[in-house]
């Protein structure tokens, strides 16, 4: 049995701009002593997620639902207060992103560390200060760290503190949000390593979110991607760091700079998507290098694309000229041919053109079909959905592996 | 230490402001000398006078009426030190001021006749502290339950409703609510009196009895809370000692007073209070509201929830905490501010505090009363910011960080 | 204030207009600005210079309600009546005829006017003006009232000499001018109560051992006089001897004078005022005044102060504090060692000295309040802003490409702290008003200017009782002074919302 396993988690916030899509959608299990390690740009919801598992929620939350079965009990069921009681730190304890900003200036680190012991077990407080020493020991801390206040430590050590009060309570889950981002190389080496330590010893199960492909593939039994608020790929480790099978992760991937190494870093180009207003399809689909058919253009973005693609000089002279475009529907548009072109002449030439640049333009592909009409021409696009995520133990979410799957 | 090193420093520092802001006022109460002439004049025009109706003196020669009006004239002025420079007398001045050897008022006295300037101002000062100190303990108590309750409820209707309430009401000042109270609840529902701070005339044997236990009190109620929010179980059980030793002062204060004078006068100090809690509330429960908000978006707060704390505790070791120091800042300045304030708002009720002495001093220029006021006042304000200091080095351990 | 996204000016008033108190505030303020201009136009500079002038505001009634607030009693009040002199429209009637008897000349001049009086209470005052010009032998001169009920009642009966004391005298050709001023019945010396007494007595509604218990005058002065606008306006019965009871007799009311001169000069004019007991928008003062000219010119004067005042201070503090932060070492202990003395020296004491001593104008009054603000709160919070911004990597950029530290300062940081300063300012002007408004109120204001805290003052001034019974004297000023500053607040608080994006809904 699982210790956790998360199923179609959703969560979103209010915003002046509409919904943010933070969490989408998300679904992962991990087994005692597994570790999983969530990776994605920034931005992707990681951190969301993360709190979504703990029912740490901002004011504006605007959606949040799903299950999280913790030790075969769907804590989503509890009510706060029983949420708070017995899962909080209890079962799942977390490292907070910039750990440094996670310590109450005003209180000395011993205390803060003992304090879950006392509100959760009503441990006495020199009880709690010993066992908070020995876990302060235990991440290789002096023991006169205790008396001091977080301003006079280092960041290494303030990492050591919090990292030591998300174990003071033997949680079964530690959630890890980047914990080492902001250590020089020799400390981040030394943390992964205690955390390695511990997990043999303790069997810990580890969210390690990260955006670190090197420092995920160290201590992950399982990564999962994240894309745009959602999990677009989970496996396990040896996996898809290998052979991924999204598109995406192999963009990720290669994009990581190699040490002496010939080849050059790959790199993604565009930014990752508006949270408010998520592409349709497969919200890869912009930046996808080998979208298709099916991954999702709407005629908004086919029109956008097409825009730029006649604004940049290079392919002017090849791109049939065209008045003004306008949507019809999400997957129909209307093109005007442009300077004294007749409808028939312009539906040949935009043919051509597809059939010519459709490898370089992909949006090109998303053409069901071209009909002249008097005046002008209607472009038809592919309907699609968003790409369900397939497979058991490696899944992905993206049309070329359900459909190399089928 | 440093904390301590840091503290002698600030205490230095404030006794030397303190010394050139009394010098100031000695400089300004006499307007640089004015006041001198005022006198002088008037001291001319009275022995004018005075001559004026003998008629033993109207027979004498003119020369000898004007050698004799000289004599009397300049033994006055020598009698009242008017004659030196007035530059060398500031230095004097300033110099028995800040021995608080305040001097002889010219014009005002106590109710027992007294002339003498602390006399006049230490049957005054506890009649002032008290109205203030209550008005403003109220209202910050009042002021920082309601803020806290606004940053639960942020950006709910209540907290919006509350925020432009406390925006709008905190500025302005006490005074014209005093008008506008003694308006409606005296004067329209006649519900309290208009003014003064009794309607019945004895005065019990020494005012000072009147302020020290209450204030004594609301030391240990504040010590005993701050005890008590230390947090660890231990100092819990003496937090609420102190905090039951305040509360039986209180208590045997209340009992031990004269029943009907302190009624009666309770009674009047209910709508100056009033009006100086209802001026002041809002910016307690606006910077309350405001840097609650902002320390609960800080990751310790965050941390402090994941860990399990009950909201409650969140609130009241996390995040109260934290936006304490910045409180306690504008409580010390309020009341500062509320001390110097107090002239119009007592004037306006009429209440016969330090406050409606200095207008009355000053509308007779009465220059050692005023200036003995000011001193008291500048003293006033001087602890109040030293406390400020050790305040804030008790409640925020960074501060050697903060202070570059 | 924490410092979080950079806003510039522009941005951070567009997007404070828009939230709801910033539209509130932007209303407040347009109509306080639109007043502020139309003002002068209304009421001339010229009328408000004649404040403290009390001949200007004669024809007024005293201490009376706006006439709105009828409403609230139900009763139709009366409005103020002139019956200008004669030779002006709908002033007296005059005929004069002069003749000669066995060699000795004599005129006989008549005055009359009559009014129509619906009210439902009674005048406050009645005033009578009388001008006689007469030659070497006083003239007979004679008043009387004439009601609707045909009843007439003799008011006074004079013979002007040259001895009285309200004789004013010019001798253009042998003609003496006399002027009679009969302003008030309650003066217990003149005749009038005599008269009423004798009239009422001979109409049987009273008798005289009755009228001596109501108007006791032992020594000739009645401690409570009657009220003879009462009497003499009231329907003819025991009801109105009471003013509770007394019912009004409406109708018409002729006013007579007759003036027997004993040569061919003698001549006369006269003037009425049947003053009412409302008057205006917002009513009158003791002095008569009009009210609402004060109120008006308060806004310009008021919103001048404080936009001034809280312009000066506010930036000066913020340059300052923005130099002490920027600049840091023996300059910012300076600037900081010089704002914690600020903060000792009991600044309003301070000022209510020289105020007593000096008695300044306005200008000096604002002089002084910019002086002992130079340094203060907003030194503070700008300093504490610099030094953040200080750490952000503009900053570094700029200094690496060798910018100068001042040029820094006046290019990058500044405008960045500006924002906020625009949102002390608007904080900080409604402690201008006010302290203005404390002064005057202590009366130690600026003498030719009314403004709304000398309307609060002179209300103050004029005693404890008058001040609380009169409500509109203090209600309108002091309503005045709260919109203006609330509006400010506000304007202040949108402001802050909207840079503190923490405070601000998401
Ligand atoms: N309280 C909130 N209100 C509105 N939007 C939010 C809130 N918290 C996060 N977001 C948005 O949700 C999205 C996901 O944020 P999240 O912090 O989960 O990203 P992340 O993957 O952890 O990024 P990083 O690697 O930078 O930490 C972002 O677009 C962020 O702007
Ligand atoms: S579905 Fe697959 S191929 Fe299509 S855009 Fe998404 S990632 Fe690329
Ligand atoms: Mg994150």
């Amino acid at each position: 049995m699982p210790t956790l396993d998360v199923k179609n988690l959703v969560l979103w916030y209010r915003t002046r701009k509409g919904p943010v899509h933070a969490v989408d959608s998300i679904s992962f299990a991990l087994e005692p002593g597994q570790t999983i390690a969530l990776v994605g740009e920034s931005g992707s919801g990681k951190t969301s997620t993360a709190n979504a598992i703990l029912r740490l929620l901002p004011k504006n939350v605007l959606r949040y639902d799903g299950e999280v079965e913790f030790d075969g009990q769907n804590v989503m069921e509890l009510t706060d207060e029983e949420f708070r009681r017995n899962v909080r730190w209890r079962g799942i304890s977390m490292v907070f992103q910039g750990a440094m900003n996670a310590l109450n200036p005003a209180v000395r680190v011993g205390f803060q560390v003992a304090e879950p012991l006392m509100v959760h077990y009503d441990v006495d407080r020199d009880e709690a200060a010993d066992q908070a020493l020995d876990v302060l020991r235990k991440v290789g801390l002096p023991a006169d760290i205790a008396r001091r206040y977080p301003h006079e430590l280092s960041g290494g050590m303030k990492q050591r503190v919090v990292i030591a009060m998300s174990l003071i309570l033997k949680p079964k889950v530690v959630i890890l949000d980047e914990p080492t981002s902001a250590l020089d190389v020799m400390t981040q080496t030394n943390i992964i390593n205690l955390l390695k330590d511990l997990k043999n010893t303790d069997r810990l199960s580890y969210i390690f979110i990260t955006h670190d492909l090197g420092l995920a593939s160290e201590l992950a039994d399982l990564v999962g991607i994240m894309y745009a608020g959602e999990l677009i790929e989970v496996g396990p480790a040896d996996g898809v760091f290998v052979r991924p099978k999204h598109p995406y992760t192999g963009k990720l991937l290669a994009s990581v700079p190699r040490l002496r190494s010939e080849e050059a870093p790959d790199f993604i180009p565009g930014a990752p998507p508006d949270l408010t207003a998520p592409p349709p399809g497969c919200r890869f689909h912009l930046r996808c290098p080998v979208s298709f058919e099916k991954c999702g253009w709407s005629a908004e973005e086919f029109i956008a694309q097409m825009d730029l693609l006649q604004s940049s000089g290079e392919a002017k002279d090849k791109v049939p000229s065209i008045a003004s475009m306008s949507a019809k529907s999400p997957t129909s548009l209307l093109i005007k041919p442009g300077a004294n072109g007749s409808v028939s002449d312009f539906v040949q030439k935009l043919n051509a053109f597809v059939a010519a640049t459709s490898e370089k333009n992909r949006f090109l592909k998303s053409i069901e079909s071209v009909q002249g009409k008097t005046k002008s021409v209607e472009v038809k696009l592919y309907e699609t959905t968003p790409p369900p995520i397939v497979g058991t133990e490696w899944r992905a979410a993206c049309w070329l592996v359900t459909e190399g799957a089928a | 230490m440093g904390v301590v090193w840091h503290l002698a420093k600030r205490a230095i520092f404030l006794v030397i402001t303190f010394i050139l802001a009394i010098y100031a006022t000695v400089v300004i109460a006499n307007g640089g000398g004015r006041v001198d002439q005022i006198l002088k004049d008037q001291i001319y025009t009275d022995l004018k006078q005075q001559y004026a109706r003998n008629p033993a003196f109207q027979r004498l020669p003119p020369q000898e009426q004007a050698r004799q009006f000289n004599i009397s004239y300049n033994s006055i002025i020598e009698a009242q030190g008017l004659n030196e420079p007035f530059f060398q007398k500031s230095f004097r001045y300033t110099f028995n001021a800040l021995q608080l050897n305040l001097g002889r008022a010219t014009q005002l006295h106590s109710s027992d006749l007294s002339m003498r300037v602390s006399d006049i101002i230490f049957e005054r000062l506890p009649r002032s502290l008290v109205l203030f100190t209550v008005a403003n303990v109220v209202a910050a108590v009042f002021g920082i339950w309601l803020g806290l309750w606004m940053a639960r409820k942020a950006l709910s209707a209540f907290d919006r409703g509350m925020t432009v309430l406390s925006v709008t009401t905190f500025v302005v000042p006490p005074w014209v609510y005093g008008i506008l109270f003694i308006l409606i609840f005296a004067y329209v529902f006649k519900v309290f009196p208009a003014g003064g701070l009794t309607s019945v005339p004895p005065l019990p044997p020494s005012p000072l009895i009147l302020a020290f236990p209450p204030l004594i009190a609301a030391g240990l109620l504040g010590a005993g809370y701050v005890v008590y929010a230390r947090l660890r179980s231990k100092y819990r059980l003496v937090g609420f000692g102190i905090l039951g030793a305040g509360a039986a002062l209180l208590l045997v204060w209340g009992l031990v007073l004269p029943a009907d004078y302190f009624k009666d006068m309770e009674w009047h100090m209910i709508l100056p209070a009033a009006a100086v809690a209802f001026s002041v509330f809002g910016s307690w429960s606006y910077t309350t509201r405001n840097l609650v908000l902002q320390v609960m978006d800080e990751d310790f707060v965050f941390a402090a929830r994941a860990k399990g704390l009950k909201e409650r505790d969140v609130l009241s070791r996390y995040v109260l905490r934290a936006a304490s120091p910045p409180i306690v800042t504008s409580l010390a300045l309020t009341l500062a501010a509320a001390w110097t304030g107090a002239i119009i708002t007592e004037t306006v009720f009429q209440y016969p505090g330090l406050g409606l002495l200095f207008y009355e001093a000053i509308s007779l220029f009465d220059a050692p009363v005023v200036i003995g006021l000011t001193t008291v006042y500048a003293l006033l304000l001087v602890v109040t910011v030293f406390l400020l200091d050790v305040t804030y080095s008790l409640l925020d351990p960074r501060i050697k960080a903060l202070r570059r | 204030m924490a410092i979080s996204a950079p806003i510039g000016l522009k941005a951070a008033f567009l997007e404070a207009a828009r939230t709801k108190s910033g539209l509130a505030a932007t209303a407040m303020l347009g109509f306080l600005i639109l007043l502020a201009v139309l003002v002068p136009l209304l009421v001339p500079f010229d009328v408000v210079r004649q404040w403290s002038n009390p001949g200007q505001w004669s024809d007024n009634p005293k201490l009376v309600p706006p006439e709105w607030s009828e409403v609230f009693t139900g009763k139709r009040q009366p409005r103020t009546v002139i019956i200008p002199p004669a030779g002006q429209s709908g002033g007296f009637d005059h005929v004069r005829v002069s003749f000669e008897v066995q060699g000795q000349n004599y005129t006989i001049v008549v005055l009359k006017q009559s009014f129509d009086f619906q009210a439902d209470a009674f005048p406050s005052e009645i005033s009578l003006y009388m001008t006689t010009m007469f030659g070497s032998k006083s003239p007979l001169v004679r008043s009387w009232l004439t009601r609707p009920d045909g009843q007439e009642v003799q008011l006074f009966e004079d013979t002007p000499s040259l001895r009285a004391s309200n004789v004013s005298q010019f001798r253009p050709a042998d003609v003496i001018t006399y002027s009679l001023t009969y302003p008030s019945f309650k003066d217990p010396s003149y005749q009038v109560y005599a008269n009423v007494k004798q009239w009422l007595i001979s109409n049987n509604v009273t008798t005289s051992g009755e009228w001596g218990e109501l108007f006791p005058s032992p020594t000739g002065f009645y401690s409570n006089p009657p009220k003879a606008q009462v009497l003499l306006m009231a329907q003819l019965n025991h009801s109105m001897l009471d003013p509770r009871t007394a019912q009004v007799l409406k109708g018409k009311y002729s006013i007579k004078f007759e003036v027997d001169g004993f040569s061919s000069v003698d001549d006369a004019n006269a003037r009425a005022v049947v003053f009412g007991t409302v008057y205006g928008l917002i009513g009158t003062d003791d002095q008569r005044r009009d009210l609402l000219i004060a109120l008006l010119w308060g806004a310009p004067v008021a919103l001048a102060f404080g936009l001034a005042g809280a312009l000066a201070t506010v930036l000066i503090q913020t340059i300052l504090g923005a130099i002490s932060g920027w600049y840091g070492g023996a300059v910012d202990e300076l600037v900081q060692r010089t704002a914690d003395f600020y903060l000792i020296i009991p600044t309003l004491p301070i000022l209510i000295l020289i105020g007593i001593l000096y008695r300044p104008s306005l200008i000096l009054i604002l002089f002084i309040l910019v002086v002992f603000g130079v340094v203060g709160a907003t030194t503070k919070v700008t300093r504490s802003i610099v030094l953040q911004v200080k750490e952000e990597q503009f900053i570094e950029a700029a200094r690496s490409y060798g910018a100068s530290r001042g040029r820094i300062l006046f290019r990058y940081i500044l405008p960045r702290v500006m924002p906020y300063t625009f949102a002390l300012i608007a904080l900080t002007v409604p402690a201008f008003i006010f302290l203005e408004a404390s002064l005057s109120f202590l009366g130690l204001g600026d003498p030719n200017l009314p403004t709304w805290g000398q309307l609060l003052g002179n209300a103050y001034g004029a005693g404890p009782a008058i001040f609380y019974t009169f409500w509109w004297w203090v209600f309108f000023p002091a309503a005045g002074i709260i919109f203006t500053t609330v509006a400010f607040a506000l304007l202040g608080y949108a402001f802050d919302k909207v840079l503190n994006p923490r405070l601000r809904e998401q």
